[in-house]
């Protein structure tokens, strides 16, 4: 399966399909144990551990189910946190500036001095969103990014996941078991893990 | 360049991470810094009271006197200590026993004096130029009833130049006998960071007029025989003063050219004599000549020449004997205060492992998140022996009191 530069993606299946392990393979954090992941053409399964962490960092943004935000981070703070976690990456005026403009993008623009416990769901969740882009990354991973939002909210996550993501011609790959917001994307994958099914059957 | 950048951002997340938790943190510093500066506080006030008893204690060569013990004598006087004092150590006549062959000179001291609780010396004025004691304001004292002031004394009494002050009376079981007399203050010296700071001082005539060795009375005339106050006449024509004749104690600028003594001045007490050796070979002298003195006293009454410092190293041992005790102490009370607080530390970590997680999923190696606590764990750390020093710098101002109190003790 390939996906290219501003296309979205939509995993679904039951839970413990496997979903988050493919973002994970995805992502570099797993190794497969057939098969390969490749990015731009090269193999990321024959990388070294801190080579697929560099990987990670310069080129994925993440957005998780629970947010993942530092509570005790602003929100500009919290978007920032890459720069601040890997020296591949240099926090300097253009990435303030570029994590600015992702806020703005987001909604955010008034809240950047907000630590998330004084944000809603859909703020924080918001907020991870930026973060996960605010790299220049190439590959938006979002594991279950609506599951803990309203149903009002789940649509505008899911919208706006795919608005910023192609305009900052990023692909994007979404693990959910939410059939309501899979219209959304261009594509849809359903997992089927006959292990998960033997399970289900029980 | 990295690494500096990588500790940069790790210092960063960590002190957003302290203040997030500031409650929790600020108790886990405060018991930190009181676990580490109890020790420090400690040592560093033992370390001052013992550099002030052994400071002072060297700066006074020898001293001369009967107190009860030979620690009783330095602590009177060296520190003024009333209760160590024994006013009648010896007479002004024992002072030859130091002067003779001019090995030394004497400067007595009479002791064991108040006025409101603050210790009266009374000395002559060799003491000042011994302990280079210099005027802040006024004068010296010239006279019967006047006195000069240590600047501490100055400050705690609230008294100026030309105020006036009463000695205290002694205690009905004082055989001695004290006379009160009101002291007029003549002059207030620099401060000079030692027991003089907080001393009366006054001249030895003033310290005996207390002690009642010294009076005042008018001249008795022929015609006092009719109400007794002239009992006789001497040889030499001058006539017997009568018990009729009125004893004045308070002194007063008309009184002063009627100031005398009866009797022989050599008697006159002395509590104790600080001993100048005119060189080393002189002090080995009068030490060898009173140590012979010493061993044919059997009953322990005469004078003694003693070195205050071996006095205050004997009591300087000691106390470092219990500073170790105290630090034993100490060290186990600060490695569970250790012990509670990694295991505070640790809660809040585990509080903060899906964050943890979080970050290493983005990319953050182990040993980076590591860097991120360890700068949480240094600054508390940092913090807490900021604070620690300054509790142990305040405690150590302490040590005069130590010293006081060991005076006195």
């Amino acid at each position: 399966m390939q996906l290219r530069a501003g296309q979205s993606l939509a995993v679904r299946g039951v839970s413990g399909s496997g979903k988050s392990t493919l973002l994970g393979l995805l992502s570099g954090e797993l190794l497969p144990t057939e098969g390969d992941v490749s990015f731009d053409g090269d193999s990321i399964s024959t990388r070294t551990a801190a080579q697929r962490r560099a990987f990670r960092i310069q080129h994925t943004g993440l957005v998780f189910q629970e947010f993942g935000l530092v509570e005790s981070l602003t929100v500009l703070e919290n978007v920032l946190l890459p720069f601040r976690l890997h020296s591949a990456l240099n926090l300097d005026d253009n990435a303030r500036d570029r994590a600015e403009t992702m806020l703005g993008a987001v909604g955010l623009h008034t809240k950047t001095a907000r630590l998330p416990s004084q944000l809603s769901h859909g703020e924080r969740q918001r907020t991870a969103i930026a973060r996960a882009l605010v790299t220049g990354a190439r590959l938006i991973l979002a594991d279950e990014p609506t599951g803990n939002l309203d149903p009002a909210l789940k649509h505008d996550i899911a919208a706006l996941l795919i608005d910023v993501a192609k305009g900052a011609n990023a692909a994007l790959v979404i693990a959910t078991h939410d059939e309501s917001i899979i219209d959304h994307f261009e594509f849809a994958r359903t997992i089927t893990n006959p292990l998960a099914a033997k399970e289900g059957a029980h | 360049m990295q690494s500096l950048r990588a500790l940069e951002h790790a210092c960063f997340l960590a002190t957003r991470a302290l203040r997030f938790a500031w409650r929790r943190n600020l108790l886990l510093v405060l018991a930190l810094a009181f676990a580490i500066a109890v020790p420090l506080a400690t040592r560093a006030t033992v370390t001052a009271a013992t550099h002030e008893l052994d400071a002072r204690a060297q700066e006074t060569p020898l001293l001369l006197g009967s107190a009860n013990s030979d620690f009783d004598l330095v602590f009177s006087a060296l520190w003024f200590s009333a209760q160590n004092a024994n006013p009648r150590s010896g007479t002004m006549a024992d002072l030859a026993l130091v002067e003779a062959d001019d090995l030394a000179v004497a400067i007595p001291l009479a002791l064991g004096l108040s006025a409101r609780d603050t210790p009266v010396v009374g000395t002559t004025l060799d003491y000042f130029a011994f302990r280079k004691l210099g005027l802040h304001e006024g004068v010296l004292h010239a006279s019967v009833g006047q006195c000069v002031l240590g600047s501490t004394a100055a400050r705690a009494l609230g008294l100026r130049v030309g105020d006036k002050i009463f000695t205290d009376p002694g205690a009905l079981t004082s055989l001695a006998g004290i006379f009160p007399i009101e002291l007029e203050v003549t002059g207030i010296f620099s401060t000079n960071a030692t027991p003089d700071d907080a001393a009366i001082f006054v001249d030895l005539a003033t310290a005996w007029t207390i002690r009642g060795v010294g009076h005042f009375h008018r001249a008795p005339k022929e015609s006092d025989r009719a109400t007794g106050a002239v009992i006789g006449t001497n040889p030499d024509g001058t006539l017997i003063a009568g018990e009729a004749l009125r004893i004045e104690n308070e002194p007063s600028t008309a009184r002063v050219k009627d100031f005398h003594f009866h009797g022989d001045l050599a008697q006159a007490p002395m509590s104790a004599a600080i001993v100048i050796p005119k060189d080393a070979k002189s002090q080995a002298i009068l030490l060898g000549r009173f140590d012979e003195a010493r061993r044919s006293d059997a009953a322990g009454t005469r004078p003694r020449l003693v070195r205050p410092f071996e006095i205050s190293a004997r009591v300087s041992e000691r106390i470092y004997g219990v500073e170790r005790l105290l630090d034993a102490v100490a060290l186990a009370s600060l490695l569970a205060t250790l012990l509670v607080v990694a295991l505070a530390f640790a809660l809040g970590i585990k509080l903060r492992a899906d964050e943890l997680r979080v970050m290493q999923r983005m990319g953050a190696s182990r040993g980076r998140v590591a860097l991120f606590l360890m700068s949480e764990g240094v600054l508390v750390l940092a913090l807490a022996t900021t604070i620690a020093l300054g509790l142990a710098a305040a405690a150590s101002t302490a040590a005069p009191s130590l010293v006081a109190w060991i005076a006195t003790s």
